[in-house]
């Protein structure tokens, strides 16, 4: 049975899926008993797919030319254009950066002033609760002290948000820098110790030593020298410790 | 825009204009976005738009997708996505896993852009430019763009649909006598 225009529309909306399921069904019969119409489905699917990829091939070149319209002063990052001409070269100066920073860490572990406050430095005994109430906010100052004396900082920082304005005295605040130093974030516990010496508060002693070794962990030994010195001349507990801590410094 | 009306307006006959509209809204976004987040050349990173870009396109005409549950560039910039993934995995030799073509659930369609496409496109592309225009251009119309035969009476200048379904099986007839030559017993028979 020889194929007509008919007969090619009707395999055209078969490839589509364009018949309904009679029909469908009746074109299906015809492909198994009719060799050529079966051949001419599969001439009409190869012929089609090749078109597709014509087709897509043309609007590729088309959007190329939308591109070549397009203003475009967009660069390559230095690494990605370095990459391709210089990829030995950048390989060569990665390694090289790697073992300078390297170096560095290494450097700052044996000739830093870590060593030296590890050694002498020890957060602030908690000794007993200031405060113990049935209040929310009391119970929240409570737990930052109970998380406080387990040495449980980060928790304690967190904590230390929720408590309530009134609640945050001077005192309580000599806990938090110590906190902060034990969790070495210095700056913020410098800030708090500054203050505290500044209003001559109680435990301005203890914040002059532990400002001391705030400097020291930041890498600034003239201040920390200052503070020891004038912490030796003091009447303290922290005097001794701070004419030990001098000697090893001036070694 | 709309994403139901921008996808009705992608099929219609003026489906072109809104693509390009598309692609010039997200070309630089796209480009500085696989450049600094995913180190792609800029070539690189150009080739995978206009391929994204194509994707999403055939998508929406062969009826792959009837809806896009997200934003139109969330949704080219995931086509991009696992292209360039494509791109590191063919540079480094190594096999994708097709988990990775899946976004928000519904399936993006990929179609080859390889090595072996671009062997094929040479020979296919000397045999379809033999038959020539108005033949190519029509059957590009209705198997690529799939345009309705009315939409391509419009287009092409022709009196009536009828007019274009019988250039249609003309045009057919001049492919397959070209195929015939080019790939012999394949081909053997009259349509």
């Amino acid at each position: 049975m020889s194929t007509n225009e008919n007969d090619i529309e009707l395999l055209d909306q078969f490839i589509n899926g364009q018949l309904d399921a009679t029909k469908r069904n009746e074109v299906s019969k015809r492909l198994e008993q009719d060799l050529e119409f079966a051949r001419e489905l599969n001439q009409l699917k190869l012929m089609v797919d090749c078109v597709r990829i014509s087709g897509r091939k043309r609007l590729l070149d088309e959007i190329k030319q939308w591109d070549e319209d397009i203003e475009d002063d967009i660069e390559e990052p230095e690494k990605i254009r370095n990459l391709g001409v210089f990829r030995w070269y950048y390989a060569a100066a990665s390694v090289v950066v790697f073992m300078v920073a390297g170096f560095l860490i290494y450097s700052n572990i044996n000739f830093g002033y870590d060593n030296i406050v590890a050694d002498v430095y020890e957060p602030y005994n908690y000794i007993s609760p200031t405060s113990r109430g049935g209040d929310v906010q009391k119970n929240q100052l409570s737990q930052f002290f109970m998380y406080y004396d387990r040495a449980e900082y980060t928790q304690a920082i967190q904590l230390w948000e929720e408590v309530d304005d009134a609640q945050k005295t001077d005192d309580a605040e000599f806990y938090l820098a110590n906190a902060y130093q034990a969790e070495k974030r210095y700056s913020e516990a410098s800030d708090i110790y500054k203050k505290l010496i500044k209003s001559e508060n109680k435990y301005k002693m203890a914040s002059i030593w532990y400002l001391a070794l705030c400097y020291l962990s930041l890498d600034n030994p003239e201040q920390a020298n200052d503070l020891l010195v004038e912490l030796e001349n003091e009447n303290s507990s922290y005097s001794p410790k701070a004419t030990d801590l001098l000697s090893r410094l001036n070694k | 825009m709309e994403n139901h009306s921008l996808i009705e307006k992608i099929k219609n006959k003026d489906g072109e204009a809104e693509l390009k509209e598309i692609y010039d809204k997200y070309r630089n976004e796209f480009l500085i976005w696989a450049m600094r987040k995913h180190s792609c050349t800029k070539e690189e990173a150009k080739d995978v738009f206009q391929q994204s870009v194509i994707i999403f396109y055939e998508n929406i005409i062969y009826g792959k997708v009837k809806e896009i549950t997200s934003q139109v560039k969330t949704y080219i910039f995931s086509i991009g996505k696992n292209k360039i993934l494509e791109l590191s995995r063919q540079k480094s030799k190594q096999q994708f896993n097709s988990e990775d073509y899946m976004f928000a659930g519904q399936d993006i369609f990929y179609n080859d852009f390889d090595d072996v496409y671009e062997e094929k496109i040479q020979k296919i592309e000397q045999c379809i430019s033999k038959i020539g225009d108005p033949c190519k251009k029509l059957l590009v119309e209705f198997y690529y763009h799939k345009r309705p035969m009315i939409d391509i009476a419009e287009i092409m200048d022709y009196k009536n649909s009828d007019t274009v379904k019988n250039l249609k099986y003309k045009c057919l007839k001049r492919l397959k006598k070209i195929f015939q030559s080019e790939f012999g017993i394949l081909f053997k028979g009259a349509l």
